[in-house]
């Protein structure tokens, strides 16, 4: 836990789009943790607890649904948002009803998503919202 | 039982002599039975004249003959003629009134039974008219009815003592052959003349009967005086007789030779004369009379049915004649060899040639060479069949050298009297036979095009029977046409759903189409189930045949759609996979470049606006995925359905608000018109966002600026409604039908805007109607469009699948 800021671990195998996510987040004022894949992105999160986790799915090594099974089975990872950021199969019913499994979990398209909007999200959710406090 | 119930039952007994006596007989009647009565006696006195062996019993009894004749003739009024003829001659010569009256009544019961038997069984009157008459006369009247008289007589006469009881077979013999003789001399004697009265005399005729009878009594006085001791040198002379002056003839003869052999016997004369007792001689005289006049009667009728039936012949033959002078057909007659005897006049109007051009010529030559071996054979195996009959189709040549196609018939009458030759009628079928052949032709194309489709196709009457199936569909059912044939198409192929369920007979588009009259063309997902229990999908399209305005029967065009199928699920994988693929890079250009237009404050404006384009084109790009992919995920049927209680306006304004950019860019105005108080709708809100966005989009793209769009939603008892109307280009008319249609866009369309998938509608469609909504529109070209969707109050049904639309 490093002082005020929040901390998100980014999870994502593509270099570019790990590049921008850190960047905007960063700009955005929270400190970023990068993996480049679900093994790196589970012992990351294991060592630094981030706040939020935006999580990819298809990756090498371990894959995203696996790394979230992973972290739910964890007492501090049963707790920790994440927001399944994706391409390819996130929109099967299987990935659905992990979701809805692994609360909290969001889901968000990359392409139909703006970064703005990925922003706004992560915000959305680690903002200590009246309901929540 | 029969003959005592008609004639003697005791009513009708009654009635008829109260009748007879006091209302029906008038004077002919009795003077009638007078007649008789006296010819009766006079014959009967004469008869018993010759009495031997019993004063009561001779051998010699006309009025047997004279009795059944008058019963035959006059019927059953003139019986008393016969009781008292009977009783008063037996009264005057023997015994007294008890024995006459049952020797009357024998008499009379022998008539009696005699004549019912003739006229039952033999013709009655016209007994002596053919052979068979005399054989059954023979029979019943001269054995058979004689029997009762003779029977009641010598039981009267021996019951009244006059004869003693042995001698009862004695004098029965005598009795029985009596009256015998009498039916068979007498009876056709007075018949044949009774109905032949009419004599037509001539000189010669006269001439020649004078001949004949004085030959006759010569030589038959030869004979019985003894000269010439021989009794069948009769014969020839009856036969003589018979033959030129028939029956009257005949009888006529018998009676001449009965009077002068019974005369010249009795004297002791002739052949018969020297038997030990005159009695014994009457009976061998008698016996030979009675064949004599059988013989001379047979031979006469004999010769009356030859020349009767010669007459029936000749005028058969003149029917026959004048039947192929007015027929219609052409008739020839031909020997064996097929020369023509007789030629009918209408061949002159089928062949041009006069009958008597044709008589003499040989058939065979007026067909042409390539038939001729055929009407060859058929000639000669008819020719072995007499009265057979064989028809043949050839072609003849006619007189102006013509070919004629004649259909010919040809009977064996080579035995027939009068004909001898085989009569061919024919007929001209040349029109027939073009027709026929045309139709041939066409069936023979039609069978050959028929089989080279590609396609299946099954023809089926109107109850839904297999009339006909192509091979091609034989193929791809795994039948052969034989198992199909005259079967119900429902049982003979049963049709299953998407879930393996049989379609029941009200379920199958034929039956609708059998029904209703209309056109039906796959809609939905069906299998056809092959004999061996695979299954295929099946595309087809089901015709009404329709006759005389009534539906007669179907017609199923069908297909094998299963690599189609696979095909299509491979491409729409392909698609899917591919559009996640494209995705990710346009995910990191757009990132990239919302960051660069919106940090990029060292790029010049021009620059700016650059950034600004591609980065319009790359999202254009990432909706154009989205569609395809959103396609894939409909054709695949994998999309889920997911309603919730939504509020249609509230989607409405995200869509709006989407949109907006667009249509501020072209300054269009949209009226947004809610209902007031509209109702929560159960709606899958994704889907109900891509409809609306799609309808929307459309409408703003296709419409010039700063025209109108009004978005309208309502409720009614009919469910909610969403309609988008727009004051643009609107849809060609003759392209309104395909506007659903994957991929298609219409001309004007493409024109106006280069961009576009031709995937929006095709998916809005296809949500709608798995959502159990409806979709519609109106439009006119350069007015505007106006599309409509509906869902019921209940809303989308639910669906469960793998995969969100997007």
């Amino acid at each position: 836990m490093s002082g005020l800021k929040k901390v998100v671990l980014i999870t994502e195998d593509e270099p570019p789009m790990l590049r921008i996510l850190t960047d905007k987040l960063t700009e955005n004022g929270f400190e970023t943790l990068q993996a480049k894949n679900g093994e790196e992105g589970l012992s990351l999160a294991f060592q630094h607890h981030p706040d939020l986790i935006l999580l990819d799915i298809l990756m090498p090594k371990l894959d995203g649904m696996a790394m979230m099974s992973k972290l739910r089975q964890d007492d501090w990872g049963k707790k920790v948002p994440i927001i399944v950021l994706t391409n390819v199969s996130a929109d099967t019913d299987e990935t659905l009803q992990a979701i809805v499994k692994n609360q909290p979990a969001y889901y968000l398209v990359k392409s139909n998503s703006k970064l703005e909007e990925i922003v706004e999200k992560v915000k959305e959710i680690l903002s200590p919202l009246p309901q929540s406090a | 039982m029969y003959l005592v119930n008609s004639l003697f039952s005791a009513q009708t007994m009654k009635k008829r002599i109260i009748q007879g006596f006091w209302a029906y007989w008038g004077v002919k009647n009795i003077s009638l039975n007078i007649g008789i009565f006296l010819l009766y006696v006079l014959l009967g006195k004469l008869g018993l004249s010759f009495a031997f062996v019993n004063p009561s019993a001779t051998v010699l009894w006309a009025p047997t003959g004279i009795a059944l004749v008058a019963l035959l003739l006059f019927g059953f009024r003139v019986f008393p003629a016969i009781f008292f003829g009977a009783f008063f001659v037996n009264l005057i010569t023997a015994g007294g009134v008890p024995t006459s009256l049952g020797i009357a009544l024998g008499n009379t019961l022998e008539a009696v039974t005699g004549a019912y038997l003739v006229k039952r069984f033999a013709n009655g009157v016209a007994v002596f008219d053919t052979v068979l008459g005399i054989f059954k006369f023979t029979f019943f009247a001269a054995l058979l009815s004689t029997t009762v008289s003779a029977t009641i007589g010598v039981i009267t006469l021996v019951l009244g003592g006059l004869t003693p009881p042995q001698t009862f077979w004695t004098v029965w013999l005598t009795w029985w052959m009596g009256d015998m003789g009498g039916n068979l001399l007498i009876a056709p004697l007075l018949l044949v003349w009774a109905t032949h009265l009419k004599i037509r005399f001539s000189p010669r005729g006269i001439g020649h009967y004078l001949l004949a009878i004085s030959s006759l009594i010569i030589v038959t006085e030869l004979v019985f005086l003894g000269v010439i001791p021989y009794a069948y040198l009769c014969i020839p002379l009856a036969v003589w007789i018979a033959f030129w002056f028939g029956r009257r003839g005949a009888t006529t003869t018998t009676l001449i030779v009965a009077a002068i052999a019974i005369w010249d016997t009795i004297h002791g004369m002739g052949p018969f004369g020297r038997e030990p007792s005159v009695n014994r001689s009457l009976i061998l005289l008698q016996v030979f009379l009675d064949i004599f006049s059988l013989t001379a009667l047979t031979f006469a009728t004999t010769l009356l049915e030859y020349s009767k039936s010669k007459k029936i012949i000749a005028t058969q033959a003149q029917r026959f004649k004048a039947l192929i002078e007015n027929s219609f057909d052409s008739v020839v007659l031909i020997d064996t060899s097929s020369k023509i005897l007789y030629a009918s006049p209408s061949v002159k109007r089928l062949l041009g040639y006069t009958p008597e051009e044709l008589e003499g010529k040989v058939g065979f030559d007026l067909i042409i060479p390539e038939d001729r071996e055929k009407t060859m054979k058929s000639l000669s195996e008819l020719v072995l069949k007499p009265g057979g009959t064989k028809t043949v189709e050839y072609r003849t040549i006619s007189k102006d050298k013509k070919i004629i196609w004649v259909e010919a018939t040809g009977t064996n009458l080579l035995f027939e009297p009068n004909i001898n030759a085989v009569v061919v009628n024919f007929h001209d079928i040349t029109d027939k036979k073009r027709a026929a052949l045309k139709m041939l032709e066409e069936k023979m194309e039609d069978e050959a095009m028929l089989g080279s489709i590609g396609d299946g196709i099954i023809a089926t009457d109107k109850t839904g029977k297999i009339t006909m199936v192509n091979q091609r569909g034989c193929e791809i059912l795994g039948v052969k046409e034989k198992e199909l044939l005259g079967k119900s198409i429902v049982t003979a192929i049963p049709m299953e759903d998407e879930n393996n369920k049989v379609l029941p007979m009200e379920d199958r588009p034929m039956t609708k189409v059998l029904s209703l009259g209309k056109k039906i063309i796959t809609s939905s997902a069906v299998y056809y189930v092959r004999k061996d229990k695979t299954k295929f999908p099946v595309h087809f399209t089901v015709t009404p045949v329709i006759l005389d305005k009534q539906i007669a029967g179907s017609i199923e065009v069908f297909q094998d759609i299963t690599q189609e199928k696979e095909v299509d699920k491979a491409k729409t994988e392909f698609v899917s996979l591919a559009s996640h693929q494209l995705r990710t890079p346009l995910a990191t250009i757009n990132w990239y470049l919302e960051e660069l237009i919106k940090n990029g404050t060292n790029l010049t404006e021009k620059q700016g606006s650059y950034l600004r384009e591609v980065y319009s084109a790359s999202r254009r790009m990432v909706d154009l995925i989205n569609a395809l992919l959103n396609t894939s995920r409909l054709e695949l049927g994998t999309f889920v359905v997911e309603p919730a209680k939504i509020d249609i306006a509230q989607v409405a304004k995200q869509v709006i608000q989407d949109l907006t950019p667009k249509i501020e860019e072209k300054s269009i105005t949209l009226k947004e018109e809610y209902q007031k108080d509209l109702p929560l709708i159960q709606a899958d809100p994704k889907l109900l966002t891509i409809i609306i966005q799609n309808l929307l989009a459309n409408a703003i793209k296709y419409t010039k600026e700063k025209d109108t769009v009004v978005l309208k939603a309502e409720y009614t008892d009919k469910g909610f409604a969403v309609h988008v109307s727009d004051n643009g280009y609107g849809i060609p008319k003759n392209q309104q039908s395909k506007i659903f249609t994957k991929l298609f866009r219409a001309d004007n369309a493409r024109t106006i805007e280069p961009e576009g998938s031709g995937l929006g509608l095709y998916i809005v469609n296809s949500i709608v109607h798995a959502t159990g909504g409806k979709i519609w529109f109106e439009s006119e070209e350069n007015k505007g469009t106006t599309f409509s969707v509906s869902f019921p109050q209940s809303g989308m049904q639910q669906k469960v699948g793998e995969k969100q639309l997007i």
